[in-house]
């Protein structure tokens, strides 16, 4: 055995640990605060009892598991099949086909939506927007009333103003497009949000849990501006604020916010 | 940065970790059972 052959047999069980590690890391993260990680910590306790029967010899447990985790497959597929589907396609549309914006055309954009949002704001008037990112959002646009016009400020504040036939619901811009409006966002399923919570926030984080759309809302209620991504609120304290924050959640960098 | 990295989501970190070693150490330990039985079973026996 040469020398480059043992130490690659010496890291082999690091480099194979250390993969693994960020499987399982990326499928936590992935079902963190959604129902199916209540099923994913039921399905651990089992892995668990499945080798502590193996250690210890309990053969009729063991026998059991064995047949549970056997036909468990065509369960998992079934319990998980809005996580698998969701998870494939991000999978598969990662960073394809994304036509980006140019850098003046998405400042002009990020400058239209943030007045629009705070005139609407000052007025406490309820306000939904998703951005759409590498996931179409077709589903959506087509529960809703079809548009396509330049984003303009004065466009979403008509649409959202109360007396509008379109203010209920949320518009859908894709590229410099308002492509709908009154279009029905899924409503988040996260268990830990608090019963308080209004349709609004949770079809914001409904649609940008199951896409990868980024949402815009204002509070009816407070008058609060927000943002979400990946069914997280990110916290906005003024509109240059805003507009920062947008543009890096646009182009998919991590914004850095207080 | 890297300090960051680690702080950031560390108990997701360390369960995802100790997944992990204990998935490497079983799927091994079955390897190893698997090729010691190729090795010394010999051929009459696995037939049955």
């Amino acid at each position: 055995m040469n020398t480059i052959e043992f130490i690659f047999l010496t890291i082999r069980p690091f480099i194979e640990i250390i993969i693994l590690w960020v499987i399982f890391y990326r499928i936590l993260v992935f079902f963190e605060g959604t129902r199916a990680f209540q099923v994913l910590k039921g399905i651990v306790y089992l892995l668990v009892i499945f080798l502590l029967s193996q250690l210890l010899g309990l053969e009729t447990l063991n026998w059991l598991l064995t047949k549970l985790f056997g036909i468990s497959i065509v369960a998992f597929l079934i319990i998980f099949q809005p996580e698998l589907r969701q998870g494939l396609a991000r999978l598969g549309q990662q960073y394809l086909f994304n036509i980006s914006l140019a850098e003046s055309e998405l400042a002009a954009l990020v400058e239209e939506i943030g007045s629009a949002v705070y005139k609407l704001s000052r007025r406490q008037a309820g306000c939904l927007i998703a951005i759409e990112r590498e996931i179409k959002l077709t589903t959506y646009i087509e529960s809703g009333v079809a548009i396509d016009s330049k984003v303009s400020a004065e466009i979403i504040q008509s649409i959202f103003s109360p007396l509008s036939p379109l203010h209920d619901g949320g518009v859908v811009i894709s590229g410099d497009r308002i492509v709908a409006a009154s279009c029905l966002f899924p409503l988040s399923e996260n268990p830990n949000l608090s019963k308080i919570i209004g349709t609004r926030h949770r079809a914001a984080m409904g649609v940008t849990e199951q896409t990868s759309a980024v949402a815009v809302m204002v509070s009816e209620e407070t008058g609060e501006v927000s943002l979400v991504s990946d069914g997280k609120f990110i916290p906005v304290i003024n509109k240059e604020k805003f507009s920062a924050i947008l543009k890096d959640l646009w182009l998919k960098k991590v914004p850095k916010h207080d | 940065m890297i300090k960051r990295w680690l702080t950031n989501n560390l108990g997701l970190k360390i369960l995802a970790l100790g997944f992990a070693v204990v998935t490497w150490i079983y799927v091994n330990g079955e390897l190893v059972k698997f090729r010691l039985y190729e090795s010394y079973a010999p051929q009459t026996w696995r037939q049955h």
